[in-house]
């Protein structure tokens, strides 16, 4: 490991080949870098961009789902969907979730990370392994127990009337316009513990000469926070940032167990929706339910240009 | 979309509709090489040499004992090269079970259709099952006289038979009999009235600990509020979503508006459980069960899943109440003709063998046995009486007998309508989506919500008739119309002609 | 002095009622565990059952088959595990440190599929299993779980080798080594802190995987890996609230024990593999 750490980074490819091969020529002479890629090419070509052109296929079929097949009739999925308020009810809040459970979870974790980081903190490998529990418990028996404990008479609510923070109990899940937000908190509670690992990891690599150094300068807590952690997280920011918001993308299991998407439509999150179409309708409706994954994954890609694209230019306009 | 052809959804989603195949069947023999497989067409079971294992999948989770205890194991005394297993799923997880078996050919040889929601006649058209009437002759069974075109019998040949009465409906209340009496009721004694009704809830709320609710009204499943509003609305005097005498989409209609100030008014008294709003009708059955509230009103089964699951409840005692009505005009519940239950896939390999471990489920015995289980009760009703079962249970079959007729079903008139049923889409929200999203404070003008699923409905049914037509069938909206149909009466087989 | 240890206890204090309340999930398991069904939601907030009820455990062992549901999932994850690692490295290899034809549209096809969920994807995905007749076996549920996706393990093996400075491998190659011997000699020790890493993160993906070991193991229950087999247990005794607890506390025991074990090592492994 420290070998490589310290090795300096070379970016160009291998020795210097005679210019100007040809592209066959090129690729026979790589004959084996095709097949250090083989695996790769054959498993992903299968099992990830088939099943995706498919699905794209299918987005323009009729496909009531008892069929075994569909027929084509072009864009008029999508000009139903476009019309569908379901569909962008649920992509709302599929948008609300990203917005507050990716920011939240996050955050949350590198609050803990720091904390735990700090050799100070006692205890530091109970915590974090307790923190981490949740993230090793299979998704259906998370969506029963927080049924059961975040139920009106369940011991949450007891708790909360009990110490006179609420009135009445609070209806975490039966109430349209607190289901989701109950379901962000379960999701948060369940995958904390994986971000706030690559948080710890993330810190490790800062040096700790860097802090004594901001020590002998007089830094306290959060100047020692804001000029030596932050600048040096900022990349993997963006990275564990990326890979939370993929997660939350991935929130089928929970939210059905939780509240099957209700009441009334109030946690009914794209997957859901797609489910729901796929698989729950009266004559299900495979080749609709594709065109809505296919709009939200468009939809979703446009957005995270959107957001790069803003990125970039605020960073432009910083420098 | 129930709405248009059932008189009220069914519970667990069970073949709610049903037509005719004059048009599907090409289709059907293109998708299935003619439905028979040669070689076991005509052979007895029995001659089959070697192991047979006949897999099968249901969601009747009370007649499990039944099944595999004495059903199974009688069928292998008999027949010692044959083998049922049998896996009992959850109905949502059954529906989505089947369809994933089937595009990957795991379907088992028999199932039932929880949980796929949808017409029998789409999965008919679509190829799914194999015709049991090759194998066995049903016309002779004491099954003869429930077996319906466009339900059971398709194109003339029989894919089915109904196991259940069709007469039931789930808003029968179960009373903890207990609690009445601390409140000082007679457990015994049901509330005509709505007005009573929610007298007598308020007076169980009171006079019982602070621990105990009034009533348990769970709001997760939108099929079953969609159930309570209508049968409410029914007893109202609507004849059910659809109005069979001008065919018309009645979930706007006053009824339908009564009912629905019937629930916000029980919400309103603050009697209900608090937790109903995130329960699902299981959940809520063990929390009844438990003590938390005095009543709580769903299916005939409800005493037979106790059984199973919460058996102390029983003893403890319990009763059932008739479905109350706004006043004492008591309107009429209207179902459709029983289903069919269980079903022979069209990739069983031995749909012989399954056939007829079917088969034996058509005796007057079998019928006394499933009596005994208190689940649905059977199709041969009589059987109740005779059976030892809990008096309870043999009260509520009798409030059936009072309250519930056979309402018409259009594509048993005209296998044309399961075509258009087939192109119907879902319309949202549904009058039990509303029913939720009412009762949960997310919409306050239901009058509006009921008119706009109305309006959606009828336009949707227009459409799918239309395309429908395209394809070549003969389907229009008279066909919802049954101008002989008579109110408080049941709509027979004679009445169709 | 004083004031340090008095913040470290603070923060102490403060850390350890953020995990009472974190894990208090868990210890309403355990206590549901060992309570009656009408006891679960009769007694509020007192985790303590009136007597243990062990026959819960009993019966869970006995209706859930919690030794081949353990071996599947053991089985099927190892599996995964091993395919992931596997074909990543040989992919972020060449991808990390050679150019080559067709380089670009590679890299294009991991950036847009890298969000997309495996729901959207189970219909062909099983269609294709089925044509591979792979359904109901666990070579096939290893196929679906680990043969396509997972472009971000793939991306971090070539962040990693893209750093390795070129003479290693040169004087390998002088000495006659072909690629294959200088990649699984050299390369793929030399990467040690990424695989354990990606071991470990695939390792918590195939071990909570529901959707597609559910579809793809339907009519074959004995093939059922923990999630789908608790799930299943939820489904059809969904009354049954204390059976389901001592299920979930004995599908979580095992886990829960490796974690322990092996944390630190996750995070200081997962460190390296970010200094790269």
């Amino acid at each position: 490991m420290t070998v490589t750490t310290e090795a300096p980074v070379r970016q160009k490819a291998p020795a210097p080949a005679p210019k100007r091969r040809t592209v066959w020529r090129r690729m026979r002479d790589d004959w084996w870098i095709y097949l250090f890629l083989l695996p790769t090419v054959v498993g992903y070509g299968l099992y990830t961009v088939y099943p995706l052109v498919a699905s794209w296929w299918y987005a323009f079929l009729d496909w009531p789902g008892f069929a075994d097949v569909g027929t084509f009739i072009g864009f008029a999925n999508f000009e139903l969907l476009w019309a569908d308020d379901l569909f962008w009810n649920s992509f709302r809040n599929s948008l609300v979730f990203l917005a507050i459970a990716v920011p939240l979870r996050v955050g949350l974790a590198l609050l803990l990370a720091i904390v735990l980081n700090r050799r100070s903190t006692p205890f530091r490998g109970l915590f974090r392994t307790l923190l981490f529990l949740p993230v090793v418990t299979t998704g259906a028996i998370v969506g029963v127990v927080f049924t059961l404990i975040l139920d009106a008479g369940g011991p949450v609510n007891l708790a909360l009337v009990k110490s006179a923070l609420v009135d009445s109990p609070v209806d975490f899940l039966g109430s349209s316009g607190m289901s989701l937000y109950s379901v962000i908190g379960v999701w948060v509670w369940k995958w904390l513990g994986i971000t706030l690992i690559y948080w710890l990891a993330a810190l490790q690599t800062i040096p700790n000469e860097l802090y004594e150094a901001a020590r002998i300068d007089g830094a306290g807590n959060w100047k020692e926070f804001r000029y030596v952690t932050l600048p040096l997280l900022l990349p993997f920011l963006v990275v564990i940032t990326l890979i939370d918001m993929v997660g939350a993308l991935n929130v089928f299991d929970l939210v059905m167990t939780l509240t099957g998407g209700g009441p009334a439509f109030s946690s009914e999150v794209v997957e859901v929706y797609i489910y729901r179409t796929a698989f729950g309708a009266t004559v299900p409706q495979l080749g609709y339910a594709s065109a809505a994954a296919v709009l939200f994954g468009l939809l979703t890609m446009a957005l995270a240009i959107a957001q790069a694209l803003g990125i970039r230019a605020a960073r432009r306009a910083m420098a | 979309m129930s709405t248009s052809t059932t008189p009220r959804p069914s519970r667990r989603q069970l073949l709610r509709t049903a037509g005719g195949l004059a048009i599907g069947l090409p289709l059907l023999n293109a998708c299935t090489g003619g439905g028979q497989s040669a070689q076991n067409a005509g052979a007895d079971p029995t001659d089959a040499s070697g192991p047979i294992t006949v897999n099968w999948w249901d969601h009747f989770r009370p007649l499990t004992e039944l099944f595999e205890k004495k059903l199974f194991v009688e069928y292998h005394g008999k027949h010692d090269n044959v083998t049922v297993k049998r896996r009992q799923l959850d109905p949502a997880d059954l529906g989505q079970a089947l369809q994933l078996a089937r595009r990957s050919k795991q379907l088992p040889d028999v199932h039932s259709t929880a949980g796929l929601s949808g017409s029998v006649a789409a999965l008919v058209t679509n190829g799914w099952f194999h015709p049991i009437g090759d194998f066995v002759d049903l016309g002779n069974s004491p099954m003869k006289d429930y077996l319906y075109d466009g339900i059971h019998r398709f194109d003339g040949k029989v894919y089915t038979f109904p196991v259940f009465s069709g007469r039931w409906h789930d808003s029968t209340t179960w009373v903890n009999s207990a609690l009445a009496k601390q409140a000082s009721l007679d457990p015994e004694q049901s509330p005509a009235t709505w007005d009573e009704y929610r007298a007598t809830v308020r007076t169980l709320d009171q006079k019982t600990p602070d621990s105990v609710h009034g009533l348990l009204l769970p709001m997760k499943d939108t099929d079953y509020l969609g159930g309570k509003l209508t049968a409410f609305a029914q007893m109202a005097g609507a004849p059910g979503q659809t109005d069979w005498k001008t065919g018309e989409i009645a979930v706007a209609s006053e009824p339908f508006i009564q009912a629905m100030e019937f629930l916000l008014a029980l919400k309103a008294d603050g009697v209900l459980h608090p937790a109903s709003s995130s329960l699902g009708p299981r959940d809520a059955r063990a929390r009844w069960a438990a003590g938390e509230a005095a009543l709580f009103p769903w299916g005939p089964w409800f005493i037979g899943g106790l059984m199973v699951e919460e058996s102390p409840a029983v003893k403890r005692g319990i009763s059932a109440w008739q479905i109350p009505a706004p006043s004492t005009q008591r309107g009429t519940v209207y179902v459709a003709p029983a289903p069919g239950s269980f079903f022979v896939s069209d990739q069983a390999k031995n749909p012989k063998v399954a056939a007829d471990v079917l088969f034996q489920m058509t005796t007057a015995d079998f019928a006394a046995q499933l009596a005994t289980r208190m689940d649905q009760p059977p199709i041969l009703l009589d059987s109740v009486d005779k059976a030892d079962v809990h008096p309870a249970y043999k009260k509520n079959v009798s409030f059936f007998q009072q309250d519930v007729r056979i309402g018409p079903v259009p594509e048993v008139r005209n296998g044309g309508v399961a075509k258009a049923l087939a192109e119907m889409r879902d319309v949202h929200p549904s009058p039990g989506e509303i029913v939720q999203a009412v009762l949960t404070g997310s919409t306050k003008d239901y009058k509006a919500a009921l008119q706009q699923y109305a309006d959606k409905a009828t336009k949707e049914r227009k459409r799918a008739i239309d395309a429908a037509k395209k394809k070549g069938a003969e389907v229009s909206e008279d066909d919802w119309v049954f101008g002989n149909w008579q109110p408080g009466q049941d709509y027979t087989q004679a009445s169709y002609k | 002095m004083t004031a340090t240890r008095s913040s470290r206890w603070l923060i102490g204090t403060g850390l350890a009622l953020l995990c009472a309340v974190w894990i208090y999930p868990f210890l309403w398991l355990v206590s549901g565990s060992l309570k009656t069904n009408p006891e679960i939601f009769g007694k509020g907030l007192n985790l303590l059952p009136e007597a243990p009820v062990w026959e819960n455990y009993s019966r869970a062992w006995s209706e859930v088959g919690f030794s081949s549901y353990m071996l599947n999932t053991v089985l099927i994850t190892l599996g995964t595990v091993a395919l992931v690692i596997m074909r990543s490295a040989l992919a972020g290899y060449v991808l990390g440190r050679y150019d080559f034809v067709g380089k670009k549209v590679l890299i294009g096809v991991f950036l847009v599929t890298f969000f997309l969920p495996e729901g959207y994807t189970i219909i062909p995905v099983t269609q294709l299993t089925d044509q591979l007749g792979l359904l109901n076996s666990h070579l096939g549920v290893v196929l679906g779980l680990g043969a396509g996706g997972h472009a971000a393990a793939t991306l971090l093996y070539a962040g990693f080798f893209r750093t390795i400075p070129k003479d290693l491998e040169e004087s390998a190659r002088m000495d006659g080594a072909g690629p294959l011997t200088v990649f699984f000699r050299i390369m793929l020790p030399l990467a040690k802190p990424i695989t354990v890493s990606v071991f470990i993160l695939q390792f918590l993906a195939a071990w909570n995987a529901y959707l597609l070991p559910l579809v793809f193991t339907l009519s074959h229950p004995e093939l059922r890996t923990l999630a789908v087999g608790m799930s299943a247990f939820v489904g059809e005794n969904d009354t049954d609230w204390a059976g389901m607890a001592a299920a979930a506390v004995l599908s979580l025991a095992p886990v829960v024990a490796v974690f322990v074990v092996l944390q630190r090592q996750f995070v200081e492994s997962l460190a390296g593999a970010v200094k790269q």
